[in-house]
């Protein structure tokens, strides 16, 4: 009944109801392919080598990093705010696109928001070991104290980010599962084992696709998904403030907020296409992922890659023209001092790379986006390095210069967190649909 | 149950109206503490009162157990002793142990153990202040390698003191008989005691002879002094007389002679008063600390030091037949002109040592008309006249075996003296007294191990007619005996304790009876007397003319290595000195190392960069070492720092074990007296060696042009007091009224830029007071020092000038000057000359430096970033202005010391108590007894910084309450602003409109730093003010 | 597991089983037409529309979920304004302590407004719709959630039309399978082979 001829269907080669749910339930229900299996083992070793490296430095203490009296922050929370960013791809796709009725988000949004979650677990794990004492990591919460008053600074940017960070990771989850529910159900009724069978049968709650169930179920997906929107923009804006509402220069910067929020759109994009793309390969998802989903997104790519890099030039502009010597230092010393390799990677790969998305070819062949999108997270986590590290290691007196670089043990951790991620990830593929079943029947017979 | 009521006493039976009352207390009587805390002694507590006292004594107590306390065993005090409070410290009036001349000071105490020097303050000759040496010596006291008795080598085991006694008069009679002599060598130390003590030794051994020897010679100053007038001395020099300084090399506010002294002289006419200060002119070649400080320092070879003063000399209008070279032209007529000026308020210092240079050094002083006034004859100096010629003699004669014994009294030859090794070697019986294993005791035959000056009674007389005196702080922590009562017992005295009362005791008052006369117990209290004599114009009985012939011959080596002491080490008299080697050098910034300092043109010209490893040679051999550039120093001049190459005792397992190489062997005898200049140098580079890494804490010397550091010549100053503070300021606006801190206390500091030198003093003695832990050349590398306080150094030269550079950076670097991928003056000047044509002069301007000194510590800002991104309050603002730290609140964010302009907060990246990866002193139970109980010793992963001295504070505030009077701001000073020389530290409370800190917060050269940023800071700083006529400020941009 | 299950109990149904979300719509509305009154409807995904058809009003949770925000910005304020206002102030960087330092409570209250709206709003759904962890479903067919759709008439209310005239009516829709009645059954695996079997078929 709704169709128009004009575009390509949303999901390609005639595919009936059952056929989504066996194409989509076969991972679940058969033995994990040996792609699957490399990709899970190579997950785990660097989830391994995450432990060893977060153990040596909670025993030793924060002194076998290489930050310093000047960089106090270095790698740390330049992979906090990489990962945060990364996260916001997710609730974004699922969230704003619903809003927008865009119905090509459908095939992705599950994969996308399971990302996020297990970026925001990444994410988490810097603020809380760059602390010197991690074992107290618990305090920032506002808990009462027994010898009297003892409360939080509700005037840290720090403070906000527990806050937001959390409500983020929280708020995320139970959208995810809310998804979850029906194609729940639908892996429980087809399930031919007793596990198996009691396990989605506790995660399903008994859902049995009521009509009664199905009007309620939209109208509270619509709200969190109107919630949530507020919220991942309020995220990686209070992310930001933890630069913008501090005195440094090359931190202390009005238009953060919105350049943190387009920088994360951008970031989060980009980990989703080079995700979806492999997933396309390893699962057979052509049919589900197709060239239109990929295209749309690198359409995204190239406008908040370009918003972002207007930020970088605005911000540049602002800073020649205020006047003050140390803000003007600041991004001169960014351009031209001796971290200008960082600076001009985060150009290439965020200003100019992205660029090339114009063509009609760079959006639709696959290869290409991959590599584009490994491109785009390289540059978003330079750029945060460059935030960070470029601005502290000269500031106001230039008696505390200092240089920074990292040591293995913060490499490590870096590494590490891809481990958590992508074993986090593969055990997503294999455990639940990676595609929203439901949802995708509702537009089968539709062309979009 | 029963309906029985059982009463006690009538009282209940009655419910009297006094018995219901009482009864509803917890004790029907209450506690009379008012009685007890009032000071009146009729109260006499009856038995239950005891108990009450008793239950409530074991209450706090058990409360008191409830946290966990860092000391793990403490013993109590099983017998009180008199007036021990425990956490009351006590001072003791003292004499500094770094120098064996004999320094004042006060030993603060705490329950028996001495943990701070502090300036004596009644000593006001000396000035009020203490060096980084001075208080980092007090380790010495604490080291786990101190000898634990009286050893004879190849036994491990301390001897008995009986049987080592016989042992050495059996040694000593069978040399007496052998018709040999026994020598006494002793260091320049003053001590009566040690004097009286080797009068009654050679009344016993007629065969005695005494040898004293100083690693560092000033016989330069004393045989000229004895051909000018007769008296083999080191005059005492008044710079606090002197309006015209003219300093040939001589670095008298960092090593020369007695830096501490002069220091306060000096700073006391560095500060304009009604349009006048002092003005100092520094000739030298390497950058000294007291170039840094000169209105006007010319590059000068020591070498050409005789033809400048020649110069001088004629200049002055000395009759003289020689020309010496034009070398410093136009700087030595002007010199000559502010000195003809000045007339007897002139004083010229050189810092050679050479007697020829001297001898007209003397004769300038006395055109001058200086003694009497700047140069005091009559009550010289005393410590440090050993002359080089006995010593030599004593080589010599040693070496031909006229000696059957020696006594090596503190002196540590073998260690500062190349031949000295071989000479003792010859010698059979080598009786040592050091406290701890050094060169000389490794190879004594006995040690009777001495006592740490901090145990033992002694007077000293640094100047004729002021004499100081130490007192036992601390009873002896080991099985060691005074060298004084070990003298006596040889010489046959019974030094047992008689009536408690120890030999050294009695000796000491016997001596002072003799030689200094008075009220002993008062002396002791007071730690100075002085009864010096009116000084007068000695007769001069040589003319200048006669003293340039010697000089007029000297050419100039066209390469040169000058040795010189660093401020931080010395002579190297204390190698195991943690603190001291922590604390960055005035200078270079450079912790932990001993380098060849070489000046920017011959790194040019060599190749060579900051820790390439270079071979010097010298006619007296050669030495590796890695090189650092350094602005200022004088073209193709090489220096090398002495003091460093000790050889410490086996188990000293930390970066103590390897600092430098050793370069007394250097030094030449040749020409009769130690020659600290040396020319025909040779460098190479030694391409196989890995390239060395400094620990420096701070890499970049410009200013960048930045208002941080604010300077004025004189003229323009006394135009407009408020020179120098041109820079447009904006008008501090806020969203909301700031908190109001008239009442009460507003604790802040104000620092003098013109009084401040960069001594560095001040670091120690804030890191000894505040327990700041040392963390060792490895974690300096990784900019991980601790220090709280630090002092910035920037370089700043004439050409090209600071406001091209400045401008050039901001707009990336014009193209003719670009700046290289570093985006900084430093690297923008290279390329200027770089670009240039003559490469052979290209980098000269290098010599042509400004140097600016800046103490920096928390700035206490009223509205400090730092406490406003705390998650979990643990820094705060206290109503007294204070910004301060909770450590055990704190998690270790490290956004604070992100977000802090100043960039003085520290972070505690690993835990540097008890742990062998930091083992100076916090990590052995002797040296953890140095810590200062008033202050935490900081735990893992917890931010600190600065905290004005609270516990200071705190303490006065408590003293005045107890004597219920308001207390003064006065009353008591943070442990920089106690310890400064040179005064420039000023802290107080700005509510007391009386106090200083509110004065010097009203005069015009008063400003912040970074004031534009509004963070209000409570630390003021004052204009640099230069002795100069050419403009030095910058205009407002 | 809870193992009785609470809405459908064992009522007796009328189904009638669609592969057609159209023609599902489509029988309902004759359904409707002819006054029968259907007890609900079953898919594997949203059918647009399937709600109004069956004459369902829109849901009010979202009252509720407005409440819940309501009261997560107040708690938000009240905890920082208790905190660093009333209970412990500190001189913090020189600003205000009273409630001129709003502004800073801004984010925290925010991120609790939303933190309570989403979970008020989840559990209430699953409050009305007695959803919770381990309950048992009940199915009338055993692929309603994979891609039938079931049309469900409560034998037990009384209808204009006879049971049969139903079915045929549901056949005449273009049911694929009719029942009379039928009781909710969940995927117990005492029929396994069936369930191969099914699985088989597909």
């Amino acid at each position: 009944m709704y169709s128009a001829d004009i575009r390509q269907p949303l999901v390609t080669a005639g595919k009936t109801y059952s056929d989504v749910t066996a194409d989509v339930c076969r991972p679940i229900e058969n033995k994990p392919t040996n792609s699957w299996w490399l990709g899970f083992s190579i997950g785990v070793l660097l989830l391994l080598l995450l432990v060893v490296t977060l153990a040596w430095t909670v025993w030793e203490g924060i002194g076998v990093w290489n930050t310093n009296k000047s960089v106090m922050w270095g790698w740390d929370i330049t992979n906090f705010v990489f990962w945060v960013g990364i996260g916001h791809a997710g609730t974004l796709i699922s969230a704003v696109l619903l809003l927008f009725r865009q119905k090509w988000r459908m095939s992705i949004n599950r994969s996308a928001e399971a990302m996020t979650i297990f970026a925001v677990f990444c994410a988490a794990i810097f603020p809380l070991f760059h602390m010197g004492r991690v074992w107290l990591g618990f305090w920032p919460l506002p808990l009462p104290n027994a010898l009297g008053s003892l409360w939080v600074n509700f005037n840290s940017p720090l403070l906000w980010d527990v806050f937001a960070i959390s409500t983020y990771l929280s708020v995320s989850l139970v959208f995810w599962y809310l998804g979850l529910i029906p194609d729940i159900a639908t892996v429980r009724d087809r399930a031919t084992s007793k596990a198996r069978k009691f396990w989605y049968g506790f995660f399903a709650m008994g859902w049995n696709g009521s009509a009664k169930s199905w009007g309620r179920y939209e109208v509270v997906a619509l709200i969190l998904a109107g919630i949530s929107t507020p919220l991942v923009l309020s995220v990686h804006t209070i992310v930001s403030m933890d630069f913008a509402t501090s005195v440094i220069p090359g931190w202390h910067t009005t238009i953060f907020p919105p350049y943190f929020v387009a920088g994360a759109i951008f970031s989060g994009f980009g980990m989703v296409l080079t995700l979806l793309l492999i997933a396309r390969y390893v699962m057979n998802y052509q049919d589900y992922i197709t060239t239109q989903h990929l295209e749309a997104m690198t359409k995204v790519i190239l406008l908040t890659g370009s918003v972002v890099g207007l930020a970088y030039i605005t911000e540049f502009v602002i800073a020649a023209y205020s006047g003050y010597e140390y803000e003007q230092y600041a991004f001169a010393n960014r351009m031209f001092g001796p971290y200008a390799w960082a600076y001009w990677t985060m150009m290439f790969c965020n200003l100019m790379a992205p660029q090339v998305f114009w063509s009609k070819w760079a959006r639709t062949t696959p290869w290409f986006i991959f590599i584009i999108s490994i491109v785009v997270n390289i540059g978003m986590w330079f750029e945060r390095f460059v935030i960070i590290v470029t601005s502290l290691h000269r500031d106001f007196l230039p008696s505390s210069w200092v240089m920074y670089h990292a040591t293995w043990v913060e490499v490590g951790i870096f590494l590490g967190t891809f481990g958590l991620f992508f074993t986090c990830f593969f055990l997503f593929a294999k455990f639940l649909p990676v595609i929203n079943m439901s949802e995708i029947k509702t537009i089968i017979k539709d062309k979009e | 149950m029963s309906s029985n009521k059982y009463w006690k006493g009538t009282e209940e039976l009655e419910q009297t109206q006094e018995f219901v009352t009482s009864n509803a207390n917890e004790f029907s009587e209450g506690l009379p503490l008012d009685k007890v805390f009032s000071n009146d002694d009729s109260t006499r507590a009856n038995r239950r009162d005891f108990l009450k006292y008793f239950g409530f004594g074991l209450g706090a107590v058990t409360l008191a157990a409830c946290n966990k306390a860092p000391i793990k065993k403490a013993i109590p005090y099983t017998e009180k002793p008199d007036n021990v409070t425990p956490g009351v410290p006590l001072y003791y009036a003292s004499s500094s142990v770094s120098n064996s001349e004999g320094f004042p000071v006060l030993v603060k105490v705490r329950e028996g153990r001495p943990i701070k020097f502090e300036p004596n303050k009644e000593a006001t000759y000396f000035g009020g202040g203490l060096d980084g040496l001075g208080h980092s010596a007090l380790l010495s006291l604490y080291d786990t390698n101190r000898l634990k008795g009286a050893m004879v080598a190849g036994k491990r085991k301390p001897q008995v003191w009986k049987d080592f006694d016989k042992e050495i008069i059996k040694a000593l009679n069978k040399v007496k008989a052998s018709g040999k002599s026994v020598a006494i060598v002793t260091d320049g130390s003053t001590s009566l005691l040690t004097k009286q003590a080797i009068a009654d030794f050679s009344a016993k051994y007629s065969n005695t002879e005494v040898v004293s020897y100083e690693p560092i010679s000033y016989s330069g100053i004393t045989r000229a002094n004895q051909t000018s007038f007769g008296k083999a001395i080191i005059p005492a020099y008044n710079f606090d007389k002197a309006e015209v300084i003219v300093s040939f090399g001589a670095d008298f506010l960092g090593t020369w002679i007695s830096p501490i002294k002069f220091h306060s002289d000096y700073s006391r006419n560095r500060v304009p008063k009604n349009g006048k200060m002092s003005k100092h002119y520094q000739f030298e070649s390497l950058m000294s600390l007291t170039g840094s400080n000169a209105d006007v320092r010319v590059p000068m070879k020591m070498s050409n030091v005789g033809q400048h003063l020649i110069a001088l000399y004629r200049e002055l209008g000395g009759a003289t037949p020689h020309k010496g070279m034009e070398v410093a032209g136009n700087n030595i007529k002007t010199v000559a002109a502010e000195l003809k000026a000045a007339g007897n308020k002139g004083l010229v210092v050189c810092g050679s040592n050479d007697e020829a240079d001297h001898l007209l050094v003397n004769a300038i002083n006395m055109m001058l008309g200086g003694y009497g006034t700047t140069i005091d004859t009559t009550n010289y100096y005393m410590g440090q006249s050993a002359d080089e010629k006995s010593f030599l003699s004593f080589i010599s004669k040693a070496k031909s075996g006229a000696y059957g014994a020696v006594i090596t009294l503190g002196a540590n030859p073998v260690y500062s003296h190349p031949d000295a090794e071989k000479a003792l070697g010859n010698i059979p019986v080598r009786i040592s007294t050091s406290i701890t294993m050094n060169e000389t005791s490794n190879n004594a035959t006995h040690i009777a191990t001495d006592l740490h000056p901090l145990e033992s009674w002694d007077i000293k007389q640094p100047y004729k007619g002021r004499f100081i005196f130490s007192q036992p702080t601390i009873s002896p922590v080991f099985e060691g005996r005074q060298a004084s009562s070990s003298l006596a017992t040889w010489a046959g005295a019974d030094v047992s304790e008689k009536n408690e009362l120890s030999h050294s005791y009695n000796y000491a008052k016997q001596v002072f009876t003799s030689e200094v006369g008075g009220d002993f117990n008062k002396a002791i209290e007071m730690g100075v007397v002085e009864n010096t004599s009116a000084d007068s114009m000695p007769s001069f009985n040589i003319t200048g003319g006669s003293a340039a012939d010697a000089l007029s011959t000297r050419k100039g080596a066209d390469k040169e290595l000058v040795l010189y002491q660093k401020v931080g080490v010395r002579d190297g008299a204390y190698g195991n000195t943690p603190w001291a080697h922590e604390m960055p050098d005035p200078v270079t910034k450079v912790t932990w190392d001993n380098y060849l300092t070489i000046s920017m043109p011959d790194a040019k010209a060599d190749g060579l960069e900051n820790g390439d490893i270079v071979k010097l040679t010298v006619a007296t051999g050669s030495i590796q070492l890695p090189v650092l550039v350094q602005p200022g120093q004088t073209k193709s001049t090489y220096g090398i720092a002495l003091g460093y190459g000790r050889v410490l005792p086996e188990d000293v397992q930390n970066d103590l074990k390897d600092l430098g190489q050793n370069a007394y062997p250097l030094v030449s005898m040749k020409a009769g007296f130690a020659d600290y200049t040396l020319g025909n140098v040779q460098i190479e580079k030694v391409v196989d060696a890995a390239r060395h890494e400094f620990g420096i804490t701070q890499t970049h010397y410009s200013i960048e042009g930045r208002d941080i550091i604010r300077e004025a010549s004189l003229e323009e100053y006394n135009d407009d007091n408020k020179a120098g503070s041109y820079v447009h300021k904006p008008k501090a606006i806020s969203l909301w009224d700031d908190y109001d801190y008239s009442k009460g206390h507003h604790w802040a500091m104000a620092i003098d830029l013109n009084s401040c030198t960069g001594c560095s003093a001040c670091i120690v003695s804030c890191s000894i007071e505040n327990n700041v832990p040392i963390v060792g050349r490895d974690e300096v590398r990784r900019r991980r020092e601790m220090h709280w306080l630090r002092i910035d150094r920037y370089y700043s030269f004439e050409a090209p000038t600071e406001k091209d550079l400045s401008l050039s950076i901001v707009h990336g670097g014009d193209q003719t000057v670009t700046a290289g991928e570093h985006m900084t003056q430093e690297k923008v000047m290279e390329a200027y000359s770089e670009a240039s044509e003559d490469q052979d002069t290209a980098y000269d301007y290098y010599q042509h430096v400004k140097v600016a000194h800046q103490p920096m510590m928390c700035q206490h800002c009223d509205n400090a970033p730092c406490e406003t991104v705390c998650p979990v309050l643990a820094t705060t603002h206290s109503s007294e202005g204070l910004n301060q730290m909770t450590y055990n609140r704190c998690i270790g964010t490290k956004y604070c010391g992100n977000n802090c302009p100043y960039k003085v907060r520290r972070f505690n990246w690993f835990r540097y108590n008890e742990n062998e990866k930091f083992d100076y002193h916090f990590s052995n139970d002797l040296g953890k007894m140095v810590i200062n109980p008033d202050v935490t010793v900081r735990s893992r992963g917890v931010m600190e910084k600065c905290s004005f001295c609270v516990q200071r504070i705190q303490s006065t505030k408590l003293t005045a309450k107890r004597e219920n009077r308001k207390m003064k701001s006065d009353e008591f000073t943070t442990a920089c602003a106690q310890t400064c020389p040179s005064n420039a530290i000023v802290f107080g409370d700005l509510n007391d409109k009386t106090s200083e800190i509110a004065k010097l917060y009203a005069n015009d050269r008063s400003y912040h730093v970074l004031e534009e940023l509004g963070v209000k800071p409570s630390v003021q700083y004052m204009t640099k003010i230069r002795n100069k006529k050419a403009p030095l400020t910058k205009k407002a941009h | 597991m809870i193992d009785k299950s609470i809405i459908l109990d064992d009522k007796k149904f009328t189904v009638g089983i669609f592969d057609d979300s159209d023609k599902l719509l489509h029988a309902v509305d004759t359904l409707k037409k002819k006054g029968v009154k259907i007890f609900d409807c079953y898919t594997p995904f949203p059918v647009h529309h399937l709600d109004r058809a069956l004459g369902y009003e829109r849901t009010n949770i979202t009252i509720g979920a407005f409440l819940c925000g309501m009261l997560g910005s107040l708690t938000g304020f009240t905890l920082a304004y208790y905190m660093n206002v009333v209970d412990w102030p500190m001189i913090i960087g020189g600003k205000p302590q009273d409630i001129t330092v709003f502004t800073s409570f801004i984010p925290v209250i925010f991120e609790l407004t939303i933190l309570f709206t989403a979970f008020g709003m989840v559990i209430l759904f699953f409050a009305r719709s007695r959803m919770i962890h381990g309950i048992k479903e009940d199915l009338l067919c055993r692929r309603q959630t994979d891609d039938h759709m079931v049309i469900a008439i409560d034998n037990a209310e009384s209808q204009d039309l006879t049971n049969s005239e139903i079915q045929s009516l549901l056949t005449s829709e273009g049911a694929i399978e009719v029942d009379g009645s039928r009781v909710s059954f969940n995927t117990s695996l005492t029929d396994e082979e069936e369930l191969v079997q099914q699985l088989m078929t597909q």
